[in-house]
């Protein structure tokens, strides 16, 4: 609970007549406010009669009236507000435009905005290790290694493996064409799979 | 590729990591193996004799082993070799060159006890690796005996599960 402001003693000297105004203000607004809710419950069921009296006819008592004019009002006000909000999607971006062009919005947000409190709620919302891990696969960083820092001894492995697996499938082919009856029958011409010991 | 992470194979090879084999890669493999073994043959030779230098000079006459014991001695090394390689790396020198991997009947590197055994086989029965030119997939009577595998896998660490997902035969 917060604590009770402690009164002060302020010289009459000091104190502003536009204060004392809203002061007066502000305490007959509390003292309406809080007849107002104290005589609610008295006040609503007279309204409501003097709304729609018994004793006259529908047509002619005003709650009747209260409510035509209601949908009335409602029925004109869906239009206005979509002719307003037209309005407001040609006018905010021409006001937004012009107001910029008068402001230096740098300057403004590196006074005003916490750029490290920014940085860190962003740097939270993003994987950092993923997007690195991204970009190296974008980029083949491996590759720019290999070709930096590689020396001929790793690009003739390289390539003599290459070259061999080539050749692995070249002997693949002409098996599956001279005994095609063995490679239909091979099914499941597949390597175990270390992670769960069953083939695949 | 590796996952979640940057694979440093590369591209063109990566849809074959994790794939069987075929039979001229794996016979690349096997003439490099074979030399190595030729080498260490050679320099446990050079050793001999220069020991055999150092005790004696005056008598000395270069060693000529029988063929039984070359023959016992070139079996004995390449088994070492062999076994030592797939069961330690997954793999010898030839296969580390040539990319290569031997893995067992549920993709996992080989055991001492089954390395020694493929080894064996390998040794006593070398002319196996050409059934991989014959069976579709890719298995040399080795293979077919104790149901292990040589994939392609150019990754440089022994990681379980490391080559491609796509294990399909090519």
């Amino acid at each position: 609970m917060e604590p009770t402001p402690r009164r002060e003693i302020v010289p009459v000297d000091r104190v502003s007549p536009v204060d004392v105004i809203a002061g007066a203000s502000d305490l007959v607004m509390e003292a309406a406010s809080g007849l107002a809710r104290r005589a609610e419950p008295m006040v609503r069921p007279a309204v409501r009669w003097a709304l729609n009296p018994p004793v006259l006819p529908p047509n002619l008592r005003p709650g009747g009236w209260l409510g035509a004019l209601g949908r009335r009002g409602a029925a004109r006000r869906l239009p206005v507000q979509r002719q307003v909000a037209v309005l407001l999607d040609r006018l905010v971006p021409m006001v937004v435009e012009e107001v910029l062009d008068r402001l230096d919005l740098t300057a403004v947000v590196l006074r005003r905005v916490d750029l490290d409190a920014l940085i860190r709620a962003v740097l939270e919302r993003i994987d950092l290790a993923a997007l690195a891990e991204e970009v190296v696969e974008a980029v083949d960083l491996p590759e720019i290694i290999r070709e930096s820092t590689g020396s001929m001894a790793s690009d003739t492995v390289r390539g003599a493996r290459m070259r061999g697996i080539a050749a692995d499938e070249v002997v693949g082919r002409v098996r599956s064409r001279l005994l095609p009856r063995l490679d239909r029958g091979s099914a499941a011409r597949t390597v175990p799979d270390p992670s769960n010991g069953v083939s695949r | 590729m590796a996952e979640g992470g940057v694979s440093p194979v590369p591209r063109e090879a990566r849809p074959y990591q994790g794939q069987r084999a075929g039979v001229v890669t794996r016979m690349t493999a096997a003439v490099i193996d074979a030399v190595v073994v030729a080498g260490i043959l050679l320099l446990g030779y050079a050793a001999v004799a220069g020991l055999r230098f150092m005790l004696n000079p005056l008598t000395f006459s270069l060693p000529r082993p029988s063929w039984l014991v070359n023959l016992t001695l070139g079996l004995v090394v390449t088994m070492c070799y062999l076994t030592l390689g797939w069961a330690i790396g997954g793999r010898s020198y030839g296969a580390l060159v040539m990319g290569l991997r031997v893995v067992g009947p549920r993709g996992r590197r080989l055991r001492l006890p089954g390395a020694f055994v493929r080894a064996l086989v390998c040794v006593l029965f070398p002319i196996g690796l050409l059934w991989s030119a014959v069976d579709p997939r890719n298995r040399s009577i080795q293979d077919v005996l104790l149901r292990t595998s040589v994939i392609y896998d150019w990754q440089p660490r022994d990681v379980p599960g490391t080559p491609s997902p796509s294990r399909s035969e090519a």
